[in-house]
């Protein structure tokens, strides 16, 4: 269980984090959404005690992180892969995280062979490549068994069969009754990863809510409809109350208001041919980009025209 | 919204199914009413979590000895160390075969005259210790895992001053004894037991304490080759130019600089107390070099403790702790990463048009460019 009480984190003028309170309960993995720079890094550092918070308080388990006594028995956290030495061995990595807090020699071995990189284990990690110090960062975010764990981006840099394994641990890690807290960037990832959602933006609370709840509240369903009399239809449903709107350059219609069958049955009435007559609901990455657009702070040139490069990556 | 069922997790994945006493999370939350389904946890052998007790100074020994051995920067700087040392011994020791013209033994000042170059591997290893945590980014591993900052601090200090001090131990001995044996045809007066033992154990404890200083050091400025200078400076900077310092304050700083109180240590007995210019004798002069020591320690303490791990104040949020690599700028706080760079770019190269990705741009143009500015781009 983690807490968040008013968070709060400025850097000079700039407030990072700003009255952030949430929960992450335990037995379900929590998404933790927002743009580049909503303070997503900044509030998971202030978890683990490595930033102090300006204002406000988080909780772990009850108590603040400093408190604890054998931190990575209770939290196990990824924040980023390279958070190690390139000159140590995987082994002697972990080995020495492992007797800070009093962890046995032998589950390094298990740690390593969960993540798979046992091959590797005692060569220099800083010849690793980003997948293998992610699976490496994860190892040391097992180590101590821990209830709760938390992952800042996870897949970053994992190939495809790497990303279906983190997305099946994180899973049963909350079926297990752990609580998993995960940020990501990758809208379709968090997707089918998490069941409850924290969204922030400009270091402000957006949403906590469980995933379908944010779609469905969030999000309009509509209808693309293709048609040769196009323009035929779009007045007869306009008349009718509904909205109409090009969707992309491909001709067709996005119909907002009246259901499928209704559109169907107009068209009929007039005998207007269609070809194309298929309900959509948005995915989460379109509620999301919806909802975010206010408070995305680094924005590209070309915004709003592909929903991905709308905001800029943090190495622009 | 489709979710793959968890069947597919591997099994080996999860082994964590002990009832640990921290398992916070899986005794609260029970709600799912899955966690005891699936393959995934069948694994073999599960791991069982042993009682954690409160953090012990003890493990926290243990770790940093780990660190400390397991990186080769503390290895090649031992061995440079050691090899100055001996290797000096057995240098002088091989050119010069007689005693001085008063008679007396040079045996101790040869043997081990060259500590005042090697305590410059003491210095780097010491910075290195701790600023290769911050510019490789251990350091937030390091203190996720212990968040207790000054114990962290203080552990690494104690295992670093212990081995700095044993290797020098060593170090110096060895250079006495092959001193003393390329030597002790030609002496006639052999050096005092008390003369040995002052020189080896108060270069080695000099080592360990310069160290130390260096470790504050680094622990201070969190960059590797600022703190390496910063040391260097204040070890060196006060015993060259010192002197040219006029008044008495120029002669303070040549007698209380590190480097005096080292040479402080080699000098026989009898002349260190009058010459030298005066200022402390040998043993008190490691009582100012443990000052020095504790005052960088002290700073050390102080920044650690109320600095946030990854960021400079007035680092911009969305650059997040710098990875692999983390260049001074991030270390000092600036916001902008390299601006010198940029404006470097700005008004040093040709004004060429910017080319687009893809974008098809006369070549007659671009060649005008370079023939004007006569430079390769």
């Amino acid at each position: 269980m983690i807490e968040a009480q008013g968070l709060t984190k400025r850097y000079g003028s700039k407030l990072a984090v700003d009255q952030l309170s949430f929960q992450v309960r335990p037995g379900t993995v929590t998404g933790f959404l927002g743009p580049n720079g909503a303070g997503k890094s900044t509030t998971m550092r202030m978890v683990l005690g490595l930033d102090s918070p300006t204002a406000g308080s988080v909780l772990v388990n009850g108590r603040p992180y400093q408190y604890l006594s054998a931190p990575l028995r209770e939290v196990g956290a990824l924040l980023d892969a390279k958070a190690m030495h390139g000159g140590r061995s995987a082994f002697n990595h972990l080995l020495c995280l492992a007797q800070s807090n009093g962890i046995p020699r032998r589950r390094v071995d298990e740690v390593l062979d969960m993540v798979g990189i046992t091959a590797v284990a005692k060569k220099r990690t800083g010849g690793f490549s980003l997948g293998m110090g992610q699976r490496l960062g994860i190892a040391s975010a097992l180590l101590g068994d821990p209830g709760i764990l938390m992952f800042d981006e996870p897949v970053n840099g994992l190939d495809p069969e790497g990303i279906l394994w983190i997305r099946n641990l994180m899973k049963a890690l909350a079926a297990e009754g752990r609580t998993v807290f995960v940020s990501s960037h990758l809208m379709s990832e968090m997707e089918v990863t998490a069941d409850h959602l924290i969204v922030i933006g400009q270091g402000r609370l957006i949403a906590d809510t469980t995933m379908r709840d944010f779609i469905e509240r969030n999000s309009q369903a509509y209808t693309v409809v293709r048609s040769p009399q196009a323009e035929q239809l779009a007045g007869l449903v306009t008349a009718k109350g509904g909205t109409v709107a090009p969707d992309g350059d491909s001709g067709a219609l996005r119909v907002t208001g009246p259901e499928p069958a209704a559109i169907g049955d107009l068209a009929a009435e007039h005998g207007i041919a269609l070809h194309e007559l298929s309900p959509r609901f948005a995915t989460l990455e379109e509620v999301y980009m919806r909802l975010t657009q206010d408070s995305v702070e680094y924005r590209s040139g070309t915004a709003g025209q592909a929903p991905h490069t709308s905001t800029r990556g943090s190495e622009a | 919204m489709s979710i793959p069922t968890s069947g597919q997790a591997p099994t080996d994945v999860l082994n964590g199914d002990g009832p640990g006493p921290s398992a916070n999370g899986r005794r609260n939350g029970l709600g799912s009413g899955c966690s005891e389904q699936g393959p995934a946890l069948a694994a073999p052998g599960p791991y069982r979590q042993t009682p954690a007790g409160s953090l012990h100074f003890t493990r926290m020994l243990q770790s940093e000895w780990t660190k400390i051995r397991t990186v080769r920067s503390t290895m090649w700087s031992l061995i440079v160390m050691v090899v100055l040392i001996v290797g000096m011994a057995a240098l002088l020791g091989a050119t010069i075969d007689s005693p001085d013209d008063e008679g007396k033994d040079p045996t101790v000042v040869l043997a081990l005259g060259g500590t005042v170059i090697a305590q410059i591997a003491a210095a780097t290893l010491g910075v290195l210790t701790i600023s290769a945590e911050y510019t490789t980014g251990m350091i937030r591993s390091t203190i996720t895992a212990y968040p207790r900052r000054l114990t962290v601090l203080a552990a690494k200090s104690v295992v670093f001053g212990v081995l700095m001090f044993l290797v020098g131990l060593l170090a110096c001995y060895l250079a006495f004894l092959v001193a003393d044996g390329m030597f002790s045809r030609d002496v006639a007066a052999d050096s005092t037991t008390r003369e040995i033992v002052k020189g080896v154990l108060g270069c080695s404890t000099y080592l360990a304490l310069l160290g130390l200083f260096s470790l504050g050091v680094g622990t201070m400025l969190r960059h590797s080759a600022g703190a390496i200078t910063a040391v260097l400076g204040f070890v060196l900077v006060p015993t060259i130019f010192g002197g040219f310092i006029p008044g008495k304050f120029g002669e303070w700083v040549v007698v209380y600089s590190p480097t005096a109180l080292l040479t402080k240590m080699v000098a026989p007995y009898g002349e260190v107390e009058g010459g030298m210019g005066g200022g402390l004798g040998p043993w008190p002069g490691m009582v100012l070099m443990a000052c020095y020591a504790s005052a960088a320690l002290a700073g050390a303490a102080a920044l650690i403790k109320s600095r946030d791990v990854c960021p400079g104040p007035r680092r911009s949020p969305d650059r997040p702790c710098p990875g692999g690599t983390s260049p001074q700028h991030h270390a000092l706080g600036f916001v902008s990463p390299r601006p010198w760079r940029r404006s470097f770019r700005v008004s040093r190269l040709p004004s060429v048009p910017r080319l687009k990705r893809g974008s098809r741009v006369p070549r007659g143009r671009v060649a005008g460019a370079r023939r004007r500015s006569g430079r390769h781009l």
